[in-house]
C-alpha cells in the first residue's frame, strides 16, 4: 500500500473518525484506525462495535491496500507535522512508513484483516434530512437521556418518523422532552427506534457543515451518512415507555415569562441550594414570581422577578439543573410554564417557534 | 466564666428497667445477656456484681461465677423507650446535650443557674424528677469539664450527686487508680502500671514530654484529663452518620442461603430505621468477619438515595458476592447504611419499576409496625427459616 494525501485533508479525517475510539479497549484492533486506499480515495474507519464512524478524504493512490494504525499515535503525529503532502507506505510486515517534508516515522501496525467487518451500507434511497435541523433536535433532547445502565431503553433518544412528522423523545424517569417537525414530503418508510445517545452525541461533532443528511436502517444498525462521513450504530433494542401517558393533557395555570431572565435567576438561586438534591422553590402568584432555595446550616438565596400570570398562587420546587436544561435549549425570548398543582410535573415550552417543542419536568417534593 | 458540665448516669440502667418490668427481680441478683453460648454480659446487677460478674464478660463465665442469678433476655424496645423519656427530661434543663449512650449523657449547664438555681438544686431536681416519672436512679458528676464530670458520677454512684469545684478537680482525681480515667483501657493500664504510675496523680506528675513519649499525641491528651484540664465541648446531639445492623451467628457458617437470609433480615431493619427517621441512604456496605475474626467490608455508591428494603437487599447481595473471597466460615455479617440524606424527594414522571407502589406499601407496613411491633409485618421471604 502506497499512498500520499494532503495534511489538512488527513486531519480533518483523523478527527472525524477519532471519537469513535474508546480509550478504554478490550480488544487492541479497537484502538486502530482502519486506513483503505483505493480508486483516488482513502477511507477511514474506527468502531468500538456499537458505534462505527466512517470518512473519507482525496488521496493520490500509488499502490491500493488497507492497515491499521493506532488512532491516537496516528492522531498525534498527523497534529505536529507541518502543513504539506504525507506519504505513506506499508510494508509485508505491517510496518507503516510516514514521511512529510523532512519528517519520517516508522509506526507498527497492525493487519486489517483483524478489524471487525462493519455492516455494509445498501445502497437504498433511506430518508434525507437537513443536517441543520437534525442537530438541533438532537441538542434539544439530548440531556434528558438516562445515564442509568440498568434502564437501558432509556439511555437512548427514540427517533420516530410517521406521516409527515419527524419526532425525537428522551426521558430519564424524572423529566422528559420532546421535539417534533414537519417533513415536506412524506417519507416511504416509516422509523420508530431508540439510538444509543453516543451515537448522537458524536453524530453531532461530525455534522458540521450545511446540506443533507441520509439516514437508512438496515437490520439491528442506523445508518447516518453524507458525501464525506458515516455513523453507523447499534440501536437499542426495547420498547420504550409509553410516554404519551405523562404528557399533560391540559395545564389551568399559566406562566409567560423572560425565558434568559428565568435561566440566569434560577443559576444565582441554584447557588444556595444543597449539592446532593439541588431543589429551588418557585412560588408563583398575580405576575410575580418568587425563586428561592436554602440549605440547612449553609444559608439560603431568593430572586424576585416579573411575569405574566393571572390565577391562584402556587409554589413548586425542581431541581434546578432540570429547569436550566431546558432553559438552555429554549431559543424563543418568551418561554411559557404550564402548571396544575406542585405535585403533577411542570410543561416548560418556548412561545411562538414553528417547531413543536416541550420539556416535562416531574417536581421535588416541597 | 467556667463551664458547668453535669455527666447524668442512670444506675444499672437494663436492669432497673427489668426489674420495673418485673418487680420481682428486685433485690436478686439479675444478668442481662441473651443467654446463647456465645453471648456476652450486657448488664449486671449490683447483687450479681458482688460474685465478679461485669458487663461485656463472657455470658458462660458469668454462669460459672453467679449460678443464682436471673437470667433476663434484654428487652431493648422498652430501653429505648425510657432512654427517650430520660433524655426528655434532661432537655428541660439545658439546650446543650450530648447523649453519649442510652443511658448518659452530658449536659452543658453553663449560665442555667437563673433558670434552675445553683447546679446542686438542678442535679437534686432533675434526680426528683427521673425517679418520680420514670422510676430509676441516676448519678450526676458535676465538673468544669466532661472527663471530671464523668469521673465524678462514677464516684457518686449509686444514685448520688457529686460536684468537683472549680480548682479542685486535681486534688479529687490524685489518689484514683489509673483505671478510672476514661481512654485508660486493657491496653494502656498495664503499661502505665509497669513504670509505676498507678494513681491518676501519679500520671498528673509526670513530666509531659515523658507522658507524650509513652502514649503518643493520647498521653498529652491522658494528661490533661489526669490535672483536671478538659476543653472538649458538649457537643449536642449530632445526626445519625450511618445506619447499621449486625448479627454474631450461633453457629460459624458458609450456607449462603443462610447468609442471604441473614442479610435480608438486616436489610429489612436499616430500611425500616431509615423509614423511620426521614433519611435516604445513597452508600450501602456489608461486613464480614470469619471465624478467625479477621474483618472483611464492601460498600457501594447508590445511582438515587434510597430507603426501600428491596433496593438496599438487592445492592447488599451484590456486596456479599464481592466481599466473600474466603473458604472460611463465617461469625458475623453486618450492614449499614452511610451517607444519609433528609432531601426532598424528586418525583417520578415515568415510574417503570413500580417505586411509587413500593413506597406505599413500605408506608403502610410501617405503620403497622409502629402500632403492634416490628415483626408484625415482614417479606414472605423473611418466614420461611425461622419456621423451620
Amino acid at each position: 500500500m502506497n499512498f500520499s494525501c494532503k495534511r489538512s485533508d488527513l486531519i480533518h479525517g483523523v478527527q472525524t473518525v477519532l471519537n469513535a475510539v474508546s480509550p478504554r479497549n478490550t480488544l487492541p484492533i479497537l484502538s486502530n484506525i482502519l486506513l483503505e486506499a483505493e480508486s483516488g480515495i482513502l477511507r477511514l474507519t474506527t468502531t468500538d462495535l456499537e458505534v462505527s464512524i466512517k470518512c473519507i478524504v482525496p488521496a493520490d493512490i500509488s499502490e491500493p491496500g488497507s492497515i491499521t494504525i493506532p488512532a491516537k499515535r496516528l492522531s498525534e503525529i498527523v497534529r505536529e507535522l507541518p502543513d504539506s503532502d504525507i506519504t505513506i507506505t506499508v510494508n509485508d510486515n505491517s510496518m507503516v512508513t510516514l514521511v512529510c517534508e523532512k519528517s519520517l516515522f516508522k509506526i507498527n501496525g497492525l493487519p486489517p484483516d483483524d478489524f471487525p467487518v462493519l455492516p455494509k451500507v445498501k445502497n437504498e434511497k433511506g430518508l434525507n434530512l437537513s443536517k441543520t435541523s437534525v442537530l438541533d433536535m438532537i441538542k434539544k433532547t439530548i440531556f434528558s437521556v438516562s445515564n442509568d445502565e440498568t434502564r437501558y431503553v432509556l439511555n437512548g433518544v427514540l427517533f420516530t418518523v410517521e406521516d409527515d412528522v419527524i419526532r425525537m423523545v428522551s426521558t430519564d424517569g424524572h423529566r422528559l422532552s420532546m421535539i417534533e417537525q414537519h417533513l415536506e414530503k412524506n417519507p416511504t418508510q416509516k422509523i420508530n427506534y431508540i439510538v444509543p445517545s453516543k451515537a448522537l452525541q458524536e453524530l453531532g461533532k461530525i455534522l458540521s457543515a450545511e446540506g443533507e443528511i441520509n439516514i437508512q436502517i438496515n437490520d439491528n444498525q442506523i445508518i447516518f451518512s453524507d458525501e464525506e462521513a458515516v455513523l453507523m450504530s447499534r440501536l437499542i433494542d426495547g420498547q420504550f415507555p409509553n410516554y404519551s401517558q405523562v404528557i399533560p393533557k391540559q395545564s389551568d395555570k399559566s406562566v409567560t415569562c423572560n425565558t434568559d431572565l428565568l435561566l440566569s435567576a434560577t443559576r444565582r438561586v441554584a447557588l444556595m441550594a444543597s449539592d446532593k438534591s439541588s431543589s429551588v422553590k418557585y412560588t408563583i402568584s398575580n405576575n410575580k414570581l418568587v425563586i428561592t432555595a436554602n440549605t440547612p446550616e449553609v444559608g439560603e438565596a431568593q430572586e424576585e422577578m416579573d411575569i405574566s400570570y393571572s390565577g391562584d398562587n402556587i409554589s413548586i420546587a425542581f431541581n434546578a439543573k432540570y429547569v436550566m436544561d431546558v432553559l438552555k435549549n429554549i431559543s424563543s425570548e418568551e418561554c411559557y410554564l404550564g402548571l396544575t398543582t406542585s405535585l403533577n410535573p411542570g410543561v416548560f415550552k418556548p412561545v411562538s417557534e414553528d417547531q413543536q417543542y416541550f420539556c416535562i419536568v416531574m417536581p421535588m417534593r416541597i | 466564666m467556667p463551664r458547668i458540665v453535669f455527666h447524668l448516669d442512670l444506675d444499672t440502667f437494663f436492669v432497673s428497667v427489668e426489674r420495673l418490668l418485673d418487680p420481682s427481680l428486685v433485690g436478686k441478683p439479675v444478668v442481662v445477656s441473651p443467654g446463647t453460648a456465645r453471648s456476652v454480659v450486657a448488664a449486671a446487677s449490683y447483687e450479681a456484681r458482688v460474685f465478679g460478674v461485669h458487663s461485656a464478660m463472657p455470658f458462660a463465665k458469668a454462669q460459672r461465677l453467679c449460678p443464682q442469678a436471673v437470667v433476663c433476655p434484654g428487652n431493648f424496645a422498652a430501653y429505648a423507650g425510657y432512654s427517650r423519656a430520660f433524655f426528655d427530661i434532661l432537655d428541660d434543663y439545658s439546650p446543650a446535650l450530648e447523649p453519649a449512650s442510652l443511658d448518659e449523657g452530658y449536659l452543658d449547664y453553663t449560665g442555667c443557674h437563673r433558670l434552675f438555681g445553683p447546679p446542686l438544686a438542678a442535679a437534686a431536681a432533675i434526680q426528683t424528677r427521673v425517679k418520680e416519672e420514670l422510676g430509676l436512679d441516676v448519678s450526676v458528676g458535676i465538673s468544669a469539664s466532661k472527663v471530671v464530670a464523668k469521673i465524678a458520677s462514677d464516684l457518686a454512684k449509686p444514685a448520688g450527686i457529686l460536684y468537683a469545684l472549680p480548682g479542685q478537680e486535681a486534688a479529687l482525681l490524685a489518689p484514683l487508680p489509673i483505671r478510672r480515667l476514661p481512654g485508660v483501657g486493657p491496653k494502656t493500664e498495664p503499661r502505665l502500671m509497669r513504670l509505676g504510675i498507678r494513681t491518676i496523680g501519679d500520671l498528673a506528675k509526670l513530666p509531659r514530654e515523658l507522658a507524650g513519649q509513652l502514649l503518643g499525641t493520647a498521653g498529652y491528651w491522658l494528661q490533661d484529663a489526669a490535672q483536671g484540664r478538659d476543653d472538649s465541648m458538649v457537643s449536642g446531639r449530632e445526626q445519625a452518620k450511618s445506619i447499621s445492623h449486625e448479627e454474631t451467628f450461633m453457629i460459624d457458617t458458609t450456607d449462603p442461603a443462610f447468609l442471604r437470609h441473614a442479610l435480608h433480615r438486616l436489610a429489612c431493619e436499616v430500611g425500616y430505621r431509615l423509614r423511620k427517621h426521614g433519611l435516604k441512604s445513597s452508600t450501602t456496605c456489608v461486613k464480614v468477619r470469619y471465624a478467625d475474626f479477621s474483618l472483611h467490608t464492601c460498600s457501594q455508591t447508590l445511582t438515587q438515595p434510597t430507603d426501600l428494603d428491596r433496593v438496599l437487599f438487592a445492592s447488599g447481595t451484590a456486596l456479599l458476592q464481592k466481599v466473600l473471597t474466603r473458604r472460611v466460615r463465617i461469625r458475623l455479617l453486618g450492614f449499614s447504611a452511610r451517607n444519609l440524606t433528609a432531601e426532598k424527594a424528586q418525583g417520578l414522571l415515568l415510574d417503570l419499576e413500580g417505586k411509587e407502589r413500593l413506597e406505599n406499601l413500605h408506608t403502610a407496613a410501617d405503620r403497622i409496625r409502629q402500632r403492634y411491633g416490628y415483626d408484625t409485618v415482614r417479606w414472605a421471604s423473611l418466614l420461611r427459616q425461622d419456621t423451620e
